[in-house]
């Protein structure tokens, strides 16, 4: 095996743990604050819009959506590549891709027009 | 319902109907790794039995937490998503969340996200260090734990409305 066949590995590995210690302390705040420190029932668009009027809790969600995607789509992508073969592993791939690409469009337009909305 | 509910509950469905498919095939696929093991005889020299079988589960768990948390987060960008398009449309199926059904599944959530950070943690600390098997078994034994109680406390708080 060539070393081609193993980088992308390499990267995919150091691109999990990467993303698994920054959401550790994001994902675990996050769930804290919108379920624990504030009821759930407490966390609709009002709370949403106060929230992203702060720069901080932007760079706190857009950092988090971006890692959870990239660390969720790497994960996917490792196991496609365990459990598949061939052309269903290719379309696999590609569905994570696109998904993961798709959803992060998504996500930061709904922070960039949550800042619109608060402005 | 709202038709924007209806679609919610049932994209949910859908994932904890595939979730239940897919733990059911990863464990069996470790129950039979764990068989043929046992048959084939050779593998038995390399290392305690217990501690394969522990690493074993311990895989299945991780994985299965993984796929879980990140079929919801899918779903979860996406009702956030409605915030984009309208925050009363956001706000029609985000009532869904304080729901007492919602809540319980909150709670397993939180089971999943839990198990899964701190063992992925643990994970990361046995590629950086030279742990013993012993110590990473120990180790694996804490965050189970610690999951437990955590999630446990958490369920009390994320529940509590609905309960009284």
């Amino acid at each position: 095996m060539s070393t081609v066949v193993h980088q992308p590995r390499l990267a995919t590995f150091i691109l999990m743990r990467t993303t698994a210690v920054v959401l550790a302390v994001l994902v675990l705040g996050h769930f804290a604050l919108t379920h624990i420190v504030t009821d759930v029932s407490d966390t609709g668009s009002g709370f949403v819009l106060r929230r992203w009027s702060s720069g901080l809790w932007l760079a706190w969600d857009w950092t988090m959506l971006a890692a959870a995607l990239t660390h969720g789509g790497a994960g996917a992508w490792l196991l496609v590549e365990e459990q598949a073969r061939g052309r269903a592993a290719r379309h696999l791939k590609a569905g994570v891709v696109v998904t993961v690409t798709v959803l992060l469009t998504l996500g930061t337009t709904a922070l960039v027009v949550g800042v619109a909305r608060g402005a | 319902m709202s038709a924007l509910q209806t679609a919610f509950a049932a994209a949910l469905s859908v994932i904890l109907v595939l979730l239940t498919a897919f733990t059911t095939f990863t464990v069996r696929s470790a129950i039979v790794a764990r068989d043929s093991a046992a048959r084939t005889g050779w593998i038995s020299r390399i290392g305690r039995a217990s501690d394969r079988d522990t690493q074993r589960w311990a895989f299945v768990a991780h994985r299965t937490t993984g796929v879980a948390v990140f079929a919801f987060l899918l779903l979860h960008v996406l009702d956030v998503g409605l915030y984009a398009i309208s925050p009363s449309w956001f706000d029609d199926v985000h009532t869904l969340y304080s729901t007492a059904a919602l809540r319980v599944f909150e709670c397993f959530l939180l089971y999943a996200i839990l198990f899964h950070t701190l063992n992925g943690l643990r994970l990361i600390a046995l590629d950086l260090v030279d742990i013993r098997n012993a110590t990473a078994r120990h180790l694996l034994s804490l965050c189970i734990v610690v999951t437990l109680l955590l999630g446990t406390a958490a369920a009390v708080v994320i529940l509590w409305p609905v309960a009284t």
